[in-house]
């Protein structure tokens, strides 16, 4: 198992280069720092100097791979595609472009980003699972047709749809908690529950619809009717061999995006002003700051390659026929 | 005298149109392929669908004629001078909504502004009140009393003239029906209301008929109100949501134009091929798919800004600056989007490799080349049209979403997402200006109900899973 | 005699609606006592395994329902009972085990709780009780060190233990009637003589009834007491065992007897049964069969056949066993088999010489692909196949005959090894060298509903194989060849335009041959060619392939499981083991004084059809060891009944008797 997970990481080093080389290429090479410099200081006060000023203070006036002004090793380490990129792998974010230590951001702004995704993800999966095994119990009837159709209806609206409404609904109508803002501690309670019970529906319709087609694939099986042959009611048939079965599938869907929570939601965080990653993201972009863009996009990749592995270990657990070698 | 303007999305939205018939056509003589899609026909929600997803398709089609009107000419034997600005034959047809903008808000099937202004009157007293707008409403004399009547008396014409159209439609259909089956076109008729066609033909002359009566409600209304209101600089709300349709499309059917080349390639060969070559693919697609996509679209299209204003030389009009964007758009969605079918293909193709028949085809000395283009194409076509149709929904809703987070279509574009970004805003006013989002929410969520349901069709009929069910 | 234990009466089952429902079972009445042995024997898709399921009521849900008549267990309605009632008779009084034991265990329960629930559903045994019981089931079904396999996965079962788990699961409820449909069709001849065995063994010590669903006259002759024959959808023929094999009456029986091949009808074609067994989906008028009956004549074709009782409880569904029908004179019946043409093109000359074939697949592991063992799936395989000649190669599943096969026609690499093709070593050949030589040697697969793309027209699939190796000068003359070698494998040329999804399986495997004939090969690899089809197709695809050989000098190398097959149309038979062939040498030889103890087994437990012989089945002990770990020395010594020491050491070596090779200690 342990050697196992030394190969994974191993293995997730070649990737985390491509998407570095990727980065790099996209943020200096196709446009040159100048550019950049360019597009933040304006078209007004644009003059060589300016520019030069721009580039020393945020560390993008050294050349990009080779530094031929210093000597030895620092030939190479004197290059932004060092300081900016070779450097990410030791987690070292630098600062951003308007000089914040994107570390500390970082870590200051997970915790509200988690506050919000890990009970969307919990809340989700209960409601999702109760409303997919009802469809599936009720397989071929009108009950699992309709359940089909409100499925389809629920996911054919757009998520920002459901924030809206839910906020003018829930906020502003019926003033059952703050439409928006955010509390350290315990306080921070009321100011969740709006966004946690979106999220939470947003979800209803792809998700209880994913899960009834999981539940009905295990239920077609040879197995299930071994099991009714052996005389067991339907709701055994159902609980102890469909869904210990279908469980594979959605465990393992879980897991492999329980890294991605600490990047939190872009939508819900900014909708209902929570500090937390997702929300950072859209003002970096906004606010185009490059820096803290390839900060995210490192450790989006860090986190989805975390996520491959973790699914695979949680293939062992769940599924018997899996073991790791 | 009119200029035609090919941008290049509407080059590749020909291009697409084009891809579509041919399609079409193959289908036509492939019993496997006709028999699926006889069963999509055959049912009652995706035909229904497919009524109200041409419509939006005419729609996107007649917005991407683009020309540029001659200016008056001021003299003979002069050059002819082209205005700057693009126009669609959608604008030509819509010039009325259009042209009459109003100051600013105003709520739909208003005759005055939403806000209260201050009013010099001739006696030199001044007033705060809700002026009457340029346009809404300008033919009642008195709104107070004639607007209930006015309404009444449009909505009555429509209703007429919706129950005509769809008659007039049933006996088309009707017709088409008789010379196919050899019937009389009473016993055609007939059969259509009673619901005895194998395509179910009622269901769709239903669909019509509601599409009718909207279609007639807005020429009788939409030329004397604001249907949908106004926005913040007095635009009509329901041209900017028409003109939104194009924009959707375009995402949705073009970002998967792009990426289907690319896919189909690398999927297939990953699998086909196996060895170093299967590693470099998976490593293409996994490099690319640990990139959270909004933050990989971010990059691009900021690059992309970079790139633009710094070379404003390259676009001439602000149109062409919106559509390469659009088109841009377009391609890095395209990217962040193919991994998923490249490794539905590969995991398909690793498994046909194995099958029997191309085991007999190897034995027998076919090329490779041939076995990939006999025997692995089309039995993973099923596979690229489920994505193609399930894609679609999914990425007309994303376009909203990136538009909001600020890395979508140009804001100076028409599009759902713009709509909704900019009214979003004004959620917090009192009262609240809601008819932007309710205009972008009803016709987005038309479109994405009818995609769904049309792809929920076209899955069920085309995989072979689900049909052993 | 007291009431019957389940009597089936006028039974109909239904799968879909409206006009095109099928009717899988369609007044079937059958009765079976208590402590009796049952077959049904039938082809598949006549209803056999409908009419079990509709016994426990599982139809498949929800398109399967029971439209008339009546199952009376222990003279109580079954098909009145509420669902809840129902469930009391499931696995406690009717037990069920099914065809596919692979997927009919939960791949995430244990095999313990698989069992223990049936325990706790029927018996409220629970906890130390519980287990200590599904102990002693496993025991009594001769799973070995059933401490451990008690908290063991389906997956770390092989197919033969999985069946065993599969009866144990059945025994827990103790119940009065076991169904087993085709209990032993997915396994090799061994296993299924073990597990046969077992259900005997079982029935002694419970005295519960066995209805057994098979398609093998073999296992009927061996274990039953008495059997129906069903045919579309209804009985044809209800007889005791020794009856119906003294005496079979009804046409289609008749012919199922004459369609087996073996060693004595060598020289002739085999009867045959034309056609296919039709479509459920429609009304019938007339007698079923007679489409396909030699003896029908017009009265068959349009007044349905009553249910005849003969003497001794024979029941016969047919006009000729009614005295009120005057059947005409006989014309055809008395026609004999065809004699195959004389073979012509016997010299003797070596077409294919095969030496020292390995092909190792190499298995990898980690990052890097190191690779840290390898799969013999064949080691060393030396054969050598005359013009014209048969060569049959035998094994059980997953023996590398098959891998052997394809390593031959180079569509698998040899590790290592010659393969001589009429003097050229193919092993070398690559890119268009060896596609250009193609054309000398065909393969035919296994399963004729796979080996064909679904997307293409069956004219196409045959002539895709002349275009590639540019045979025919055009599109034309192509055409017509596609013609010509439809009419020459039996089917009609129009056939052409059609999509493989319309045929039936016999007619595929026809279209295979048709494809294989296309680019006029020397030799074709048959692999297990008729094994996914019935006995009466089995019948004429083999004449076809004999007449082929006679007419066009073909050989064949005849890959296969089945002995008898091998019987009626091999010159010559090698057995595979593990990878190795153990015994090679004429077919009346090794079929009639088989030298190796694996061979011998092989040959013993093959189920006869003649139910008064008493031959010893000897029994092999567990499984075929994986090939990617094969044991030390023999091979087969772990499982061999007269293994010496020295089998442990070291491999042994070829030892010639004439024209008999063997690698056994035994014979040195």
């Amino acid at each position: 198992m342990f050697a196992y997970i030394v190969r994974r990481v191993a293995y997730a080093i070649p990737i985390l280069i491509g998407v570095n080389l990727l980065t790099f290429y996209l943020f200096f090479v196709v446009n040159s720092p100048d550019d950049m410099a360019r597009l933040h200081l304006g078209v007004k006060r644009v003059t060589p100097e300016a520019i030069d000023k721009w580039k020393v203070e945020r560390g993008y006036d050294k050349p990009l791979l080779y530094n031929e002004a210093v000597s030895g090793s620092a030939k190479l380490t004197h290059t932004i595609f060092f300081e900016k990129s070779v450097k990410l792998f030791a987690f070292d974010f630098g600062h951003s472009d308007d000089g914040r230590d994107i570390s500390h951001d970082i870590q200051q702004r997970m915790k509200p980003s988690l506050a919000i995704a890990i009970p969307t993800l919990l809340v989700g999966l209960l409601i999702n699972i109760t409303f997919a095994m009802l469809m599936a119990f009720f397989r071929g009837t009108y009950v699992d047709v309709s359940g089909v159709i409100l499925c389809v209806v629920l996911m054919s609206i757009s998520a920002m749809f459901y924030i809206i409404g839910g906020q003018f609904l829930l906020g502003k109508l019926l003033r059952l908690m703050p439409i928006s803002g955010y509390d350290t501690g315990l306080d921070a309670f009321k100011f969740l529950v709006l966004p946690v019970v979106i999220g939470a529906v947003s979800g209803i319709g792809a998700g209880s619809r994913m899960y009834r087609s999981f539940f009905l694939e295990e239920a077609n099986k040879d197995f299930v009717r071994t099991a009714r042959a052996k005389g067991l009611k339907e709701s055994l048939v159902l609980f102890r061999h469909v869904l210990k079965n279908a469980m594979i599938p959605i465990v393992t869907g879980v897991v492999v995006v329980l890294p991605m929570l600490f990047l939190g939601s872009l939508l819900l965080e900014s909708f209902f002003a929570i500090p937390g990653l997702g929300s950072y993201t859209i003002d970096a972009i906004n606010r185009q700051d490059f820096a803290i863009v390839r900060a995210m996009v490192f450790l989006g990749s860090v986190l989805y390659i975390l996520g491959l592995i973790l699914v695979d270990m949680a293939y062992t657990v769940v599924d018997p026929r899996v073991r790791l070698s | 005298m009119i200029m035609p303007v090919i941008l290049w999305t509407d080059a590749l939205v020909f291009l697409l149109v084009a891809v579509v018939l041919s399609f079409v056509l193959y289908a036509r003589s492939k019993p496997h392929l006709r028999t699926p899609w006889r069963h999509v026909l055959g049912s009652r929600l995706a035909s229904a669908s497919i009524v109200i997803l041409l419509v939006y398709v005419v729609i996107g089609l007649l917005d991407s004629l683009h020309y540029r009107a001659a200016l008056e000419d001021n003299g003979a034997g002069e050059e002819v001078h082209y205005g700057v600005e693009v126009l669609s034959v959608l604008d030509y047809l819509l010039e009325p909504l259009h042209t009459r903008t109003e100051k600013t808000y105003s709520s739909p099937f208003a005759t005055h502004l939403y806000t209260r202004e201050t009013i010099q009157h001739p006696d030199g007293s001044q007033t705060r009140e809700y002026p009457r707008l340029i346009w809404g409403g300008r033919h009642l004399a008195d709104p107070e009393t004639d607007f209930a009547r006015d309404i009444r008396v449009r909505v009555a014409t429509a209703g007429l003239q919706a129950l005509l159209l769809t008659g007039l439609l049933l006996v088309l259909l009707g017709v088409w029906l008789a010379r196919r089956s050899r019937h009389s076109l009473g016993h055609a008729i007939r059969s259509i209301l009673a619901g005895r066609t194998r395509i179910p033909l009622r269901v769709i002359l239903l669909t019509l008929g509601v599409l009718a009566l909207l279609f007639c409600l807005a020429l009788n209304l939409s030329t004397a109100y604001h249907v949908f209101g106004t926005d913040k600089v007095g635009q009509d709300v329901f041209y900017q949501t028409l003109k939104s349709i194009r924009t959707g499309l375009v995402i949705g059917t073009l970002t998967t134009l792009v990426m289907l080349p690319f896919a189909i390639l690398m999927g297939i060969l990953a699998g086909y091929a196996r060895g170093w070559i299967d590693d470099l693919i998976q490593y293409i697609y996994t490099t690319l798919n640990s990139i959270p996509g909004v933050l990989l679209i971010a990059a691009a299209i900021l690059m992309l800004q970079v790139y633009v204003s710094n070379h404003p030389e390259k676009f001439e009009t602000a149109l062409e600056r919106a559509d390469i964007r659009l088109l841009f758009l377009c391609i890095i969605l395209g990217i962040t989007s193919w991994t998923g079918l490249c490794r539905l293909l590969r995991g398909e193709s690793l498994k046909l490799r194995e099958s029997e028949y191309i085991k007999a085809a190897v034995s027998l000395g076919v090329s490779h080349a041939s076995v990939i283009g006999k025997h692995i194409l089309p039995n993973v076509m099923h596979i690229v049209l489920i994505t193609v149709v399930l894609d679609f929904s999914g990425l007309v809703l994303a376009e909203a979403v990136l538009s909001y987070v600020g890395v979508g279509v140009d804001p100076t574009m028409n599009s759902w997402g713009n709509m909704i970004n900019s009214a979003r805003l004004e959620m917090a006013r009192e009262p609240v200006v809601w008819w932007s989002l309710l205009s972008a929410f009803l016709f987005m969520f038309t479109l994405v109900l009818a995609a769904n349901l049309f792809s929920d069709a076209v899955r069920d009929a085309f995989d072979p899973r689900l049909r052993q069910r | 005699m007291s009431q019957p234990l389940i009597k089936l009466q006028d039974l109909s089952v239904r799968i879909g609606y409206g006009e095109r429902a099928i009717r899988p079972v369609d007044g079937v009445s059958f009765e079976i006592n208590r402590g009796e042995t049952f077959a049904l024997l039938g082809e598949s898709g006549c209803g056999k395994s409908m009419t079990a399921l509709s016994i426990l009521r599982l139809l498949p849900q929800p398109a399967g329902r029971i439209t008339g008549g009546h199952v009376y267990l222990d003279g109580e309605d079954l098909t009145a009972l509420p669902e809840i009632e129902m469930r009391r008779v499931r696995g406690r009084r009717v037990a069920m085990i099914f065809q596919e034991p692979m997927t009919s265990l939960n791949p995430v329960l244990s095999i313990g709780d698989q069992i223990g629930e049936t325990l706790r559903q029927h018996h409220q045994l629970k906890g130390r009780a519980a287990r200590a019981r599904v102990l002693e089931l496993l025991d009594a079904v001769g799973i070995p060190d059933v401490q451990r396999r008690y908290g063991e996965y389906p997956h770390q079962l092989s197919g033969g233990m999985k069946q065993r788990v599969m009866i144990a699961i059945a025994l827990a409820g103790e119940p009065d009637l076991l169904i087993a449909d085709e209990p032993t069709t997915a396994l090799d001849v061994t296993i299924q003589a073990q597990v046969l065995e077992l259900l005997q063994k079982i029935q002694q010590e419970t005295h519960m009834a066995i209805m057994l669903i098979t398609h093998d006259l073999g296992i009927v002759a061996g274990m039953v007491d008495r059997v129906a024959v069903m045919y579309a959808g209804q009985l044809v023929e209800e007889a005791s065992r020794n009856r119906f094999f003294a005496d079979a009456r009804h046409p289609y029986s008749q012919r199922l007897f004459e369609s087996l091949p073996d060693v004595g009808k060598r020289e002739h074609a085999l009867r045959t049964i034309p056609g296919f067994v039709p479509a459920l989906d429609h009304e019938f008028k007339g007698c079923r069969f007679a489409e396909r009956c030699d003896q029908a004549w017009d009265y068959c074709h349009t007044h349905t056949p009553s249910w005849n009782i003969e003497t001794d409880h024979q029941h016969v569904r047919c006009h000729l066993a009614d005295v009120n029908v005057i059947a005409p004179p006989r014309t055809t019946i008395t026609e004999t088999a065809k004699r195959h043409a004389a073979a012509g093109h016997h010299n003797g000359e070596t077409l294919l010489d095969v030496s020292g074939l390995e092909v190792h697949f190499p298995i990898h592991k980690g990052v890097f692909k190191r690779v840290v063992g390898h799969v013999y799936a064949v080691d060393g395989i030396s054969l050598s196949i005359p013009r014209g000649r048969t060569q049959a190669l035998v094994g059980e599943s997953g023996c590398g005959k098959t891998t052997a096969g394809m390593g031959i026609l180079q569509l698998l690499r040899p590790t290592a090894g010659s393969v001589r093709f009429d003097g050229t070593e193919l092993t070398g050949l690559k890119g268009e060298r060896l596609r250009r030589r193609r054309s000398d040697f065909q393969f035919i697969f296994q399963d004729p509903y796979s080996s064909m793309n679904p997307r293409m027209r069956v004219g196409d699939i045959v002539e895709e194989g002349m275009i590639a190796q540019r045979i025919g000068k055009n599109r034309q003359a192509r055409r017509q060849r596609v013609e010509e070698l439809f009419a020459h494998v039996g089917l009609s040329p129009e056939h052409v335009q059609r999509y493989p999804h319309e045929f039936s399986g016999g007619q595929r495997q026809r279209i295979c041959i048709a494809r294989a004939l296309a680019v006029d090969p020397r030799l074709v690899v048959c692999d297990e060619p008729t094994s996914a089809l019935d006995v009466s197709v089995q019948a004429q695809i083999l004449n076809l392939l004999k007449q082929l050989q006679n007419e066009l000098g073909l050989s064949y190398l005849f890959i296969t499981h089945n002995l008898s097959v091998v019987a009626y149309l091999a010159d010559r038979v090698a057995v595979m083991y593990l990878g190795r062939i153990v015994e090679e040498g004429p077919v009346a030889e090794v079929l009639e004084r088989p030298l190796h103890p694996y061979t011998r087994a092989l040959i013993s437990a093959i189920p006869q059809v003649e139910p008064d012989s008493q031959r010893e089945i000897i029994r092999l002990e567990g499984d075929m060891p994986s090939p990617a770990n094969p044991p030390s020395g023999c091979h087969f010594h772990p499982r061999c009944p007269s293994a010496i020491p020295e089998c442990r050491e070291r491999y042994p070596e070829e030892t010639a008797r004439g024209e008999h090779r063997v690698c056994c200690f035994l014979y040195r």
